[in-house]
C-alpha cells in the first residue's frame, strides 16, 4: 500500500505539471504528459550530472505541489475543460488502471539484459541517489549506457523503497503518454477518430512480434530501452504534427522529447537527429513564414531557432553525458567493440566501405565482413519477418498505404504536401539509420554476431514503430480536417484500429502478455529473490560474496548480483562452471580449470567473506570438497551459504599458468590464450581456508 | 453529431457490452445447472490410477514422482462438456509451471489450447475449462525431474459457486474495454455519414467547407 501511495504521488506530480503546462503554456492537453515526462527526464539528468539528484528530486516535487496550488487557486471552469481531451483522459485512465494492476500483481524482472543493465541501473540510481554510472558495483559493466530510462524509473521510485513493478509502471506511463500524443491534438468531439488511433498506438509495443507467441511476451513489462526509445521518437513526431498547425507554438516540447530520445540509449542520438531532420523539412516546406513564431521570433528567424533548438537539445544531451563520464574517469570517446573506433572514425570508415573504398588499413580489415553484413541486411529487409505485418519492405508498404489514403482523401492541400514529404523523408531517415546500424554490425559487433545481425529486429523495429506512429498522427489530423469524399478518412482510422487489434489478437495470446499473464511466469525469479533474501539476512550489508553456479551461462550470475545488491557479488568468473583439472576425468568439460590453491588464493585476495553456492555438482565436490568444513553438504539442490574462515600464516605464490587457465589481473580475470602469465596460488589451501556452512531459513513455496 | 448523441452512443456501447457479458455469465450458470441436473455434466473424482501417466513413477497409492521435465497426467476419451477442474495436490519442492491442456477433437495437445491454474488460499489449483465439448484433458503439474507429487483430490466438474461465473479473466476485461469503444466509433462514423446523406449534402466536403469559410468572412 505504501509503494502504491508513493507511486501515486509521482503520478500526481506528472499530472499536476501536465495540467499546469496546459494552463500556463497553452499546450494541448493530450501532448502535455509526454512533454512533462520528457522534460522531467532531462531535468533529473541535469541535476544528476551536477550531483544533486535527490535534492533536485525534492525541488521537482515541490514545484509540482506549487503547480497544484496554482491550479486550484486560479480555478476557472472553462480552463479545466481544456483538459477534457481524449488524449489526456486516456492517459489518466490507463495510468491509474496500470498502477492498480501492477501494485496488486507486482511483476518483477525477467530477462537477461534487465539484470545485466536496465533493472540494475534503475536500482543503483535509486539506492545511491546518483546516476548509475557513478555508483560502485562489483563488476565491469556498461556504465556508459545512457541514463534516461533509469532516471524515469527514479522519478516513480522517488518516495519509498525501490520496486520492480514501479520501474515497469514508469516505462508504461511513457508508452501511455505517447499513445495520448498520437491523439494529442484531437478534441473530445473527434472521439470517434481518437478511439481507433489510440488503440493502434497502444498495440505498437507488440509490433515486433512476428509469429504466434507460445511464450510470455514482455511488452509493457520490460525495462529494455529499444521499444520505449522508438515509441518516444514516434511520440515526438506526433506532437510536432499536432503542434505545427498552430504556427510553432509549443514546439519547445518537441525539443524536450527529442532530447529524451537521445538519453534513452546510444542509438537514441541518430534517431533523434533523424526525427529532427524530418521535422526540419516539414518546417521549411509546409510552414508559412508569416504565421510561424517561436520565442518572440517570427518568420524565418523563428524557423531557424526551432530547427537549431531541435538539433541542439539532442546534441547537448550527448555532450553533457560525455563530459559527466569523463569527469568520472569513464571515457565515452569510442564506441567500443572489435575495432574500438571513435564515432567519427566509425562513420568515416563505414562511408568509405559503402562507396567501395577499402585501401586504408582499417577498411581493408573489415571489407569482407562489410560485404557479408551488407548482403544480410538487404536480405533481412526484404525477407525476414520482424514485425506483425511482415518484413521491413511490407512495413513500408503499410506506412505508404496509410499515407496514400491520407493524401488522396484529405481535404487540405497543405496536409497532402506534408504527407508526401513525410513519406519521402521518413524513408530516407530509415536509410540513414539502417546504414548506421549496419556500420555498428561491421565495426562494433564481434565477427559472428555482426554477420548474423544479432538482435536485428530489436534495433530496426524501434524505427518502424516511430515511423508508423508519425503516419498515424498524419492520418488522424487528415480525418479531423475533413475528407474530400465525406468522412472516408474517419473510416480509414477505424479500419486501422480494427486491423491493429486483429493483428494483436492473432499473434499475442492474452494469457501470455500483460493483459492476463499467469502468476507462474515470475515463479523462477520470485524463488531466486527469496533464496537470495534468505542469504542476505545472514550476512552484513558490506560483505563481499563469491558466487558458484555450475553450468550457468551467466544469466544467474547477473540476476544474483542484482538481487544481492547492496552486497557486492564478486565477479567469480561470471558464474561459469569450474573444476580442478587434477581431478577431472576424460570427457568432463568445464568453463574454467582452476586448482584448489588458485580458488583459495582468489577468494582471499578478492576479500570475499562468504561463498554462495547456487548450484554445485559432483565434479565441484571432487575438486574443492577439501576446502569445506563438511563436504557432505555438497552437492545440494538448494542454495547454500558458507562463511570464509582464513587462518593466519598462509602463503600465496605466483605460478606460471598454463594455456587455457585463468589468471588474475587486478580485479579482472582474463582467459589466457597461448600466453603464459603468473597466477596466484595458495600453498596447502585446506590448512588455512575453511568454508563453514551458514544455516539459512528455508523459505520456499 | 451533437454531444448528447455522441455520449449516448459511446456509453451505450459499453452498457450493452457489459449487459451482454452479464447475460452470458447468467446463461452459463443456468445451462451448467441444467446440465448438472440432467446428468449431462457430472462431478467426478479421479485417483492416480484413473490417469494415463507419462514420465511419472508411482511409489505409493497417491504419490508419484516425475521422471522427466515434461510429466503428464492424461484423461483419455473424456468427450463431454466440462466446467472446471479442481486439484488438491502437494509437492516436496517448487514444481514449476502447473497448467492444463485440452483437445476438442482427435488432434494432438497444442500450446494454443491450454489453461493456467488459479491457486486458492487453501492450496487448491483451479482450472476453468472452456465452453463446449472437450475430448481429452492433460495436466502438466511440473517441469522438473524428481518432484514428488501427492495427489490428495482431483475433481472434474466440481459445483461452481454462482459468483465464480462473474469472476472475469483479464482477457475478457480487455475485450470489454476495447471492442465497445471501437464499435461506438464505427456507429458514430456511420451515423454521421447517414445524417449527411439525409441532409442531401452530396457535394464534396472541402468545397462546402470553403463556402462556409467564405460566408463567415463576408459576415465578418
Amino acid at each position: 500500500m505504501t509503494a502504491f501511495l508513493c507511486t501515486f504521488i509521482s503520478l500526481a506530480a506528472v499530472l499536476a505539471l501536465s495540467a499546469f503546462s496546459v494552463r500556463r503554456f497553452k499546450l494541448a492537453s493530450g501532448l502535455a504528459p509526454l512533454a512533462v515526462l520528457s522534460g522531467s527526464i532531462i531535468y533529473f539528468f541535469l541535476v544528476g550530472c551536477l550531483g544533486f539528484l535527490q535534492i533536485g528530486g525534492y525541488v521537482y516535487f515541490a514545484i509540482s505541489a506549487a503547480a497544484c496550488v496554482y491550479l486550484v487557486a486560479t480555478y476557472k471552469k472553462e480552463q479545466w475543460k481544456s483538459l477534457l481531451t481524449p488524449g489526456f483522459i486516456l492517459f489518466c485512465l490507463l495510468c491509474v488502471t496500470c498502477l492498480v494492476v501492477f501494485a496488486i500483481r507486482k511483476p518483477i524482472l525477467y530477462e537477461w539484459d534487465e539484470y545485466s543493465f536496465w533493472g540494475t541501473a534503475a536500482k543503483l540510481t535509486k539506492d545511491n541517489n546518483m546516476l548509475h554510472a557513478a555508483a560502485k558495483f562489483g563488476w565491469p559493466w556498461a556504465a556508459t549506457q545512457k541514463p534516461g530510462l533509469p532516471i524515469l524509473s527514479y522519478i516513480f521510485n522517488f518516495f519509498g523503497e525501490f520496486a520492480e513493478w514501479r520501474l515497469y509502471f514508469a516505462y508504461d506511463t511513457l508508452l501511455f503518454a505517447v499513445a495520448a500524443a498520437a491523439i494529442g491534438g484531437l478534441s473530445i468531439k473527434k472521439w470517434h477518430i481518437a478511439v481507433p488511433i489510440a488503440l493502434a498506438a497502444l498495440v505498437m509495443p507488440f509490433f515486433h512480434i512476428y509469429t504466434r507467441m507460445i511464450y510470455f511476451m514482455q511488452s509493457y513489462l520490460s525495462s529494455y530501452a529499444d521499444m520505449p526509445m522508438g515509441i518516444l521518437m514516434g511520440g515526438a513526431l506526433c506532437a510536432y504534427y499536432y503542434l505545427s498547425r498552430h504556427g510553432g507554438k509549443g514546439l519547445w516540447s518537441v525539443a524536450l522529447m527529442l532530447g529524451a530520445v537521445a538519453l534513452c540509449k546510444d542509438t537514441g542520438l541518430p534517431l533523434s537527429f533523424v526525427a529532427a531532420g524530418i521535422i526540419t523539412i516539414d518546417i521549411l516546406f509546409c510552414q508559412k513564414n508569416a504565421q510561424f513564431s517561436f520565442a518572440k521570433l517570427r518568420g524565418g528567424a523563428a524557423k531557424a531557432a526551432v530547427i537549431f533548438t531541435l538539433f541542439a537539445t539532442s546534441a547537448a544531451m550527448y555532450k553533457i553525458w560525455s563530459i559527466y563520464l569523463s569527469n568520472l574517469g569513464v571515457a565515452q570517446g569510442s564506441v567500443g567493440g572489435e575495432a574500438d573506433l571513435s564515432p567519427f572514425a566509425l562513420m568515416l570508415n563505414g562511408v568509405l566501405l559503402l562507396f567501395g573504398i577499402n585501401n586504408t588499413e582499417q577498411t581493408a580489415m573489415f571489407a569482407e565482413k562489410f560485404m557479408l553484413v551488407r548482403n544480410n541486411m538487404i536480405s533481412s529487409f526484404l525477407h525476414d519477418k520482424v514485425t506483425m505485418v511482415g518484413p521491413g519492405i511490407v512495413v513500408f508498404a503499410f506506412m505508404f498505404a496509410i499515407l496514400a489514403l491520407t493524401f488522396f482523401l484529405s481535404g487540405d492541400k497543405l496536409h497532402r504536401r506534408r504527407t508526401v514529404l513525410y513519406g519521402v523523408f521518413a524513408s530516407l531517415g530509415f536509410l540513414a539509420y539502417y546504414v548506421f546500424i549496419g556500420f555498428t554490425y561491421v565495426f562494433v559487433f564481434k565477427n559472428e554476431a555482426g554477420v548474423q545481425l544479432q538482435d536485428y529486429n530489436r534495433y530496426v523495429t524501434c524505427y518502424y514503430v516511430a515511423m508508423l506512429l508519425g503516419a498515424f498522427a498524419l492520418l488522424a489530423i487528415g480525418a479531423q480536417g475533413g475528407s474530400r469524399y465525406r468522412d472516408l478518412l474517419t473510416g480509414v482510422c477505424i479500419a486501422l484500429g480494427v486491423c491493429m487489434l486483429v493483428l494483436f489478437g492473432r499473434f499475442v495470446q492474452k494469457q501470455l502478455c500483460v493483459v492476463d499473464y499467469p502468476y507462474v511466469v515470475y515463479d523462477e525469479s520470485r524463488n531466486l529473490k527469496k533464496s537470495v533474501q534468505c542469504a542476505t539476512d545472514e550476512i552484513p550489508k558490506d560483505a563481499r560474496v563469491f558466487f558458484v553456479s555450475q553450468k550457468d551461462d551467466g544469466k544467474l550470475w547477473f540476476s544474483h548480483s542484482y538481487e544481492f545488491y547492496p552486497n557486492i557479488l564478486d565477479y567469480s568468473w561470471g558464474g561459469g562452471s569450474m573444476a580442478d583439472p587434477a581431478v577431472m576425468a576424460d570427457g568432463e568439460a568445464v568453463n574454467y580449470k582452476i586448482s584448489e590453491g588458485q580458488l583459495a588464493a582468489y577468494i582471499v585476495q578478492s576479500d570475499c567473506e562468504y561463498v554462495y553456492i547456487n548450484d554445485s555438482d559432483e565434479l565441484f565436490k571432487r575438486s574443492y570438497g577439501a576446502l569445506f568444513q563438511d563436504a557432505n553438504t555438497l552437492p545440494n539442490d538448494e542454495p547454500q551459504l558458507y562463511k570464509v574462515e582464513v587462518k593466519d600464516g598462509y602463503t600465496i605464490v605466483k605460478q606460471e599458468a598454463k594455456n587455457g587457465e585463468i589468471m588474475q589481473s587486478g580485479s579482472e580475470l582474463t582467459l589466457l590464450e597461448g600466453e603464459i602469465k603468473p597466477i596466484s596460488v595458495m600453498q596447502n589451501p585446506f590448512e588455512y581456508l575453511t568454508l563453514v556452512k551458514v544455516e539459512m531459513e528455508a523459505d520456499y513455496e | 453529431m451533437n454531444k448528447k448523441t455522441a455520449m449516448r452512443l459511446f456509453f451505450g456501447a459499453y452498457a450493452v457490452a457489459i449487459l451482454g457479458l452479464l447475460m452470458i455469465s447468467l446463461f452459463n450458470f443456468t445451462s451448467d445447472s441444467i446440465m448438472f441436473a440432467t446428468g449431462e455434466i457430472a462431478t467426478k473424482e479421479y485417483t492416480v490410477d484413473d490417469f494415463s501417466l507419462k514420465d511419472f513413477e508411482k511409489f505409493q497409492d497417491n504419490k508419484i514422482i516425475t521422471t522427466s521435465v515434461d510429466p503428464q497426467l492424461i484423461i483419455e476419451e473424456y468427450n463431454k462438456k466440462g466446467t472446471m477442474v479442481s486439484i488438491d495436490m502437494s509437492f516436496n519442492r517448487y514444481p514449476g509451471e502447473v497448467c492444463l491442456y485440452y483437445t476438442r477433437g482427435s488432434e494432438d495437445f497444442s500450446l494454443e489450447s491450454r489453461v493456467w491454474a488459479k491457486q486458492r488460499n487453501d492450496g487448491r489449483f483451479e482450472f476453468v475449462l472452456p465452453r463446449g465439448k472437450i475430448s481429452r484433458i492433460r495436466i502438466d503439474p511440473s517441469n522438473f525431474t524428481g518432484i514428488e507429487l501427492t495427489l490428495n483430490k482431483f475433481v472434474l466438474n466440481p459445483k461452481r459457486s454462482f459468483t465464480s461465473y462473474f469472476a472475469y479473466s483479464g482477457e475478457t476485461i480487455f475485450n470489454i474495454c476495447v471492442w465497445p469503444g471501437l464499435a461506438a466509433a464505427l456507429c458514430a462514423w456511420l451515423y454521421t455519414a447517414y445524417s449527411a446523406d439525409n441532409k442531401k449534402t452530396k457535394k464534396p466536403l472541402d468545397k462546402t467547407h470553403k463556402k462556409r469559410q467564405n460566408n463567415k468572412k463576408r459576415r465578418s
